[in-house]
Order: C-alpha cells, then structure tokens, then sequence
C-alpha cells in the first residue's frame, strides 16, 4: 500500500521524459577535462575540482538555508 | 519556532551532504574515460569491502588502437614493495596465453615510484590499420613479484573478423585476491584510441555493513529478449551455477563445474539471439550458495570465467545492464535475507497460527515489496528535476585527467620526476588545508537567526 501510495505521487514525474543536459554542457565538461590532463602533471587538478564542488555546495546550501528562512518570515502564523 | 529551525536546520544538512556527493564524485576521477579511451580492466580496493569493477574490451574492425597504458595506484602507507611484471604485444602469433610468452617485455614497474599512469606500448599514430587487414592478436601479463606465475594474470585478444564487429576479447578476471597485491589500491589497464569501446562492464557489490548470512531465498533471472545485434550465427553461451552446502565457508573460492552442485542447481545455456527469460527460485532452508557466470565466445574452447561469488557472504549480486557480450544482456539477480524470513508453523493451534499468519502478512514485507522499493529510486532517477542531478554527477564522474587534448614539452618529464611531485602533494595538502580553515571561518561566521 505504502507504495503504491509512493508510486502515485511519483507517477507524473513518470510520465515525463528522461531528462538531458544540453548537449553543450556535456561537451564543455568533456573538452574542460581533457585540457586540465595537459597541466595534471603538475597541478592537482581532481583536488581543485573536489573542492571547487564542495564550496559550491556548500554556498548552495547556505543559500537555500537563507531562501527558506526568509520564506518562514514572510508567513505569519509561523513566525 | 525553534523546532521550524531545527527542521531548516536539518535539510541544510542534508544540502550539505548533497555537496559532499558532489564532492566525493570529484575525488574519484582518477579511473574515468572519456571516448577515446577505455578502461577495460580494472578494480578498486578490496572486493570484499568495496565495488568490483570488471571491464572487458573490444576493437571494432576499422579502428585503430595508438596506446596502452597502465594505471596503478599505490597506498602510499604500505610496507612492502608491489612490483608489477608486464610483457606485451600486439604481433604475436597466436590468440592463446602462451602467445604472450614471447611478448615484448614492457618493464618490471615498483608501484611504490611509478606515476600514476604508465604508457606502456605506443603504436605509430599512421602505423596502418591493424585490425581490418588481418587478424591480429594481443595480449598482456601481469605478475607481481614473488607470486610466480601462479599470480599472473593475462590479457589478451585477437581482433579477427570471425565475429561481429571484429572483436578482440579479454580474459578479466583477477584471479588473484587483490588484497595479496600489497600496496596496490587500484590497477586498470586503458586502451587508447578509435580502436577500442567499452563492450561490457560488471559490477559487483558487496554490502560494507551486512555480516555474512545465509539466504533462504535466492534468484537469478535471466533476460536475453533485449537483443538487437546477435544473428543466428553468433553462439554466446553463458552458464550459471549455483549450488548450496551444509558448510558455513565463507568463501568458497574452488572451481566446479556441475560436480560441484548438490541437489538444487541451476544450469542455464542459452544460445543467442533466442528470447530466455529464466527465473529460478528456491526455498529449502539454508544455502550457503556460490555461482559461477561464465562468458563463452564460440571460438574459444573453455569458457571464460567471469565471475564467481559466494552468495552465502552478500546480499546481492547486481550484473550491471548492459550489452554483454554485445549480444545479450547481463543476468540479474537478487538474494533475500533470512532475516525477512519467517515462517508460522501449522502445529501451533488454529487461532495462533491465524494469527502468526496476520500479523506475517501485515508487518513482515515479502520480497517482491522489497525489491519494488529498491527499484524506487531507479524509476525517478532519469526523470525531471532529479535527472539532472543524476546527468551532472554523471558527467563529473566523466570527467578525466588521464588522456589530454595536448600535451606540453617537457611535461611527460615532469612526471617522472620525483620534485614535482612532491610539489604536487604539497599544493593539494595547501589546498584542502586552506579549504578547511575556510569552512571553519563560514561556520563560525554563520548567522543561523537570518
């Protein structure tokens, strides 16, 4: 029962097709890579990559932290 | 107010470790390909703790392969010396092992010193084309020091136009248990080139946290009705075993073939592209059970070995899908925990036992609702909004360093030179020291009231 109840919510998202990045992020991120190799000798580019992605998540959780505490100050029955 | 907080505060949280995904995909970018190049062999860590990757290999008839190479990554905390022996060629006379005996000896490399990526045969960019005018074979060796040759693993193939596509095959499997090779994390070997496309890849996982169980409940299906490229010539035999035995061994490493099983087996041949949809299931008490896949291409006269697993020390066995073989889908299969099992005797008086069977049905899942929820995730994954997360981790997961657009003079110097890298191991200890004094800095600098 549990999941059919789960099913019927996703359902919609079912219906919808396989989503794609464009085709120029993809190659983007693809060429980006193969000219770090050319420098990876010497620079550690998969550490710069993994940090540069933590501190995007991380802003982007501070953001979306701030988004929706100023979302509760804009309802007044909750603040 | 304060447990709204608390809530906000929670999916922060759980933001950050939506990061930290992003982030540990980044770390892992050592063992990527990008199309031009295909790691056809590779493993990580200890099997038994960690994913088994195995990757076979394929040349089509009109490529050409320009390089090899090797990747070994070493733990640096070791003790001992891994010393990996390879011999190589792509000229020899024969597709079989012994052929690689006379092979070009390509270096006894120390995984302790040697970079990360090793070059280990370079083909002439105009060298013709090897794989279209003839059969033409390969094959590689690696043996660690001291094992002998009891521990070499060989590589090899042929790229003869008997087969669709032409094809160059690999044996895959490392025999040896790779917690023996001592030092070595990881090792891969990568085929450079318009030759090479990855044709198959199987994974195995082993749950880290399971404690080793047995399984009342094992099955294995089978589906070949995906086939688009076999023809009623291609003659792809795969076998699974499977066999159970009052023994508690953990791990049962021997090879058998059917004299092995006892009692209840399984023994699925099937010749492509004919449709066999196949499930087996068994219900008879403990098992501790082991299976064999087996990969046969026609030509050869033994069957390859794929994989062998002890199913009474994992919960499942998940073959990755994927055109295996080129021809026909992987096997899957599930194995339900004893756990979830439970079982009302009928000896009981009636009331008790309709009420074992109530309460059976109401709180103990079958494990047909098991699997439904594990599938749950897989159903969305593709799907809007969650797709694009999925796409993106994928593409940085695609990410590589190890085949470059250009390359700079001198740089391949660099790398065997032991200054820079340590300046490289240097910076990279900089960069996450300064990332880490950040992050404190943003903690405590942190409104948490705004």
């Amino acid at each position: 029962m549990l999941y059919g109840v789960i099913y019927a919510i996703i359902s919609p998202l079912l219906l919808l097709p396989d989503a794609s990045l464009p085709d120029g992020i993809v190659s983007a991120i693809s060429e980006a890579s193969s000219h770090l190799a050319a420098v990876e000798v010497v620079v550690p580019v998969n550490t710069i990559l993994a940090i540069l992605a933590a501190f995007v998540a991380i802003e982007a959780g501070i953001f979306t932290y701030k988004g929706i505490m100023w979302l509760i100050k804009k309802i007044p029955t909750i603040n | 107010m304060k447990k709204n907080r608390s809530l906000i505060a929670v999916l922060s949280v759980l933001i950050f470790l939506c990061g930290i995904s992003v982030a540990e995909a980044a770390l892992t970018l050592t063992e990527t390909n990008d199309t031009a190049a295909t790691v056809f062999y590779s493993w990580a860590g200890s099997p038994k703790t960690t994913d088994n990757v195995i990757q076979t290999f394929q040349a089509t008839a009109d490529g050409e392969i320009t390089s090899i190479q090797a990747y070994i990554e070493d733990d640096e905390g070791d003790t001992g010396t891994s010393i990996i022996y390879l011999y190589g060629t792509w000229d020899t006379e024969s597709a079989a092992r012994s052929g690689c005996a006379g092979g070009t000896w390509l270096g006894r490399f120390d995984a302790d010193s040697m970079p990360s990526v090793k070059t280990l045969i370079t083909y002439s960019p105009n060298g013709g084309d090897r794989v279209a005018t003839s059969t033409k074979y390969y094959c590689l060796q690696f043996r660690q020091s001291g094992s002998g040759y009891d521990g070499q693993q060989w590589i090899y193939g042929s790229t003869s136009n008997d087969y669709a596509e032409g094809m160059a095959t690999t044996t895959a499997v490392f025999e040896n248990p790779p917690d023996q090779m001592n030092g070595v994390v990881d090792l891969a070997l990568i085929i450079n080139g318009q030759a090479s496309q990855h044709k198959d890849e199987i994974e195995i996982s082993y749950p880290t946290t399971t404690a080793p169980q047995d399984f009342e409940d094992w099955e294995i299906t089978f589906d070949t009705s995906t086939s688009t490229t076999a023809t009623s010539t291609d003659a792809y035999v795969a076998y699974i075993y499977a066999a159970y035995n009052t023994s508690s061994t953990d791990y049962m490493l021997n090879t058998c073939g059917t004299a092995c099983l006892r009692g209840v087996d399984i023994v699925h041949s099937f010749q492509s592209p004919a449709d066999v949809v196949n499930n087996t299931t068994w219900g008879l008490g403990t098992i501790y059970a082991f299976s064999q896949l087996f990969y046969q291409p026609e030509r050869f006269s033994n069957p390859d070995l794929i994989i062998q697993v002890a199913t009474s020390s994992i919960q499942t066995i998940n073959f990755t899908e994927g055109d295996f073989g080129g021809f026909f889908d992987v096997p899957t299969s599930t194995a339900t925990s004893s756990q979830w099992t439970f079982t009302c005797d009928p000896d009981e008086p009636a009331y008790a036992y309709s009420l074992c069977k109530l309460f059976k049905w109401l709180f103990i899942p079958s494990s047909e609702s098991l699997n439904r929820f594990q599938n749950i995730g897989d159903l969305v994954s593709e799907k809007p909004p969650f797709g694009y997360w999925t796409e993106i981790k994928g593409e940085i997961n695609d990410i590589s360093t190890t085949t470059a657009a250009f390359t700079f003079t001198g740089m391949a110097a660099l790398s065997e030179n032991a200054v820079f890298s340590t300046i490289k191991s240097t910076l990279t200890a900089i960069l996450w020291f300064a990332f880490a004094f950040w992050v404190l800095h943003r903690v405590r600098k942190f409104d948490f009231h705004t």
